[in-house]
């Protein structure tokens, strides 16, 4: 009995592997650790996000998304409310669509762990925005063990850090959801 | 054991079902077909449903922003857009246009640019932004490289050219490649060197189906 669930178990993390490896994207990125994630980045919570507003920013010169994120859980820092704001390059205005190859993909009703930090984008200083592009963003998905934390840089381009990884934390197969919190929080708090 | 034999061909079977079939081609395109959310491409097939992203004229201007990191890399830019212009079929002419001041941004220029903001900061070295019209066309694309790192024309890490000719290939519409072994296309889905400025197969192959699915003259 427990070897069928032991089975089953595994067949069930396969098709898990197989149905979050196909989304994927590009730019170059240098593979970040949770250390560097979680002390590089100002806020990190777990919520849902529930719009994405597109817009040419003020100079007319780039097309900027405001995501409104409702924040379930704060794992470090504080986004001032649990209803907020942030930024990320790219979406589509009238006939004109900006995609970032290798940037986040937020999908309104889903929901994310976000690493979150104020940093320069074009037209706009210091916006909350998710600094480490597809590195910075977890796909929350179901999955064996509950609830998984999966990095959309899961096939990226990355280039090793100083011990030589290139998988993104958690791998293609992510990280349950309350170790990676409980993750976080010892990081966050230097222990 | 046959029991463990039928779980086995059962689990082979959601698998496939799940998507990991095998494949005939290893490049990938890139694919925007979403509405109502931002997205990064999706990887894709030559003869996808819904297509990719692709340009409509083939003379493809670059142009480089000289100021800060930007000095002394004129070369490597022509010689990164040259690889692909050198495809054969593939009716794309690459080049490098000359210098600019324009940055960042949707102006009708074809940019590369050293910067330290740009939303490029952090992990990030190097960031491709394409614009799109309707039917997923090509308008506009630029780059934007983190002037925080090391860039280098000598051959020591990071390689400007085999980045260059990585993000170009973004550029033309092109994901990252499937294969695995060596020697690795420019498109492999890791920075590999400078062995990243010479087009593999495998890349040319990714033009040539770009041709062939939206014909240039």
């Amino acid at each position: 009995m427990v070897h069928r669930r032991q089975f089953w178990s595994f067949v069930a993390m396969l098709v898990l592997v197989a149905a979050v490896a196909s989304p994927a994207s590009a730019t170059t990125l240098q593979r970040a650790g949770l250390d560097e994630l979680v002390r590089g980045n100002a806020i990190v919570v777990s919520g849902r996000a529930l719009d994405a507003r597109s817009y040419w920013n003020a100079e007319g010169t780039f097309i900027l998304t405001d995501i409104t994120f409702v924040a379930d859980t704060r794992l470090k820092g504080d986004p001032g409310q649990r209803e907020f704001r942030f930024t990320i390059l790219g979406g589509t205005v009238g006939n004109l669509t900006t995609i970032i190859v290798g940037g986040p993909e937020v999908v309104p009703g889903k929901s994310y762990v976000l690493f979150l930090n104020r940093e320069d984008l074009p037209g706009v200083d210091r916006a909350l925005t998710i600094r480490e592009l597809s590195q910075g963003i977890f796909d929350i998905v179901d999955g064996p063990g509950g609830m998984r934390a999966v990095s959309q840089a899961r096939n990226e381009r990355l280039v090793a850090d100083k011990f030589g990884k290139t998988d993104p934390v958690g791998g293609t197969a992510g990280i349950v959801l309350d170790q990676f919190s409980r993750d976080i929080r010892r990081v966050a708090s230097g222990r | 054991m046959k029991n463990n034999l039928a779980r086995l061909s059962a689990a082979t079977f959601v698998v496939a079902l799940a998507g990991v079939s095998p494949q005939s081609h290893a490049y990938r395109m890139i694919q925007n077909t979403t509405v109502g959310r931002v997205s990064a491409g999706a990887a894709v097939a030559c003869n996808a449903s819904g297509g990719f992203a692709h340009w409509a004229n083939g003379n493809i201007a670059w142009r480089l922003n000289t100021s800060g990191k930007g000095a002394g890399k004129e070369a490597a830019l022509s010689a990164a857009a040259q690889s692909w212009t050198n495809v054969s079929g593939a009716n794309h002419v690459v080049t490098n246009a000359g210098s600019t001041t324009a940055g960042f941004a949707t102006d009708g220029i074809n940019t590369v640019v050293f910067a330290k903001g740009n939303g490029c900061t952090g992990t990030c070295l190097a960031i491709t932004a394409l614009v799109l019209q309707a039917g997923q066309v090509i308008v506009e694309t630029d780059v934007s490289f983190n002037s925080r790192y090391a860039w280098n024309t000598n051959g020591s890490a990071y390689d400007f050219q085999a980045t260059c000719a990585h993000e170009m290939g973004h550029a033309l519409g092109i994901h990252h490649t499937e294969l695995t072994g060596t020697p690795r296309p420019t498109m492999y889905a890791s920075y590999f060197g400078t062995d990243g400025r010479t087009l593999e197969a495998d890349d040319a192959a990714a033009l040539q189906c770009a041709q062939s699915r939206y014909p240039l003259p």
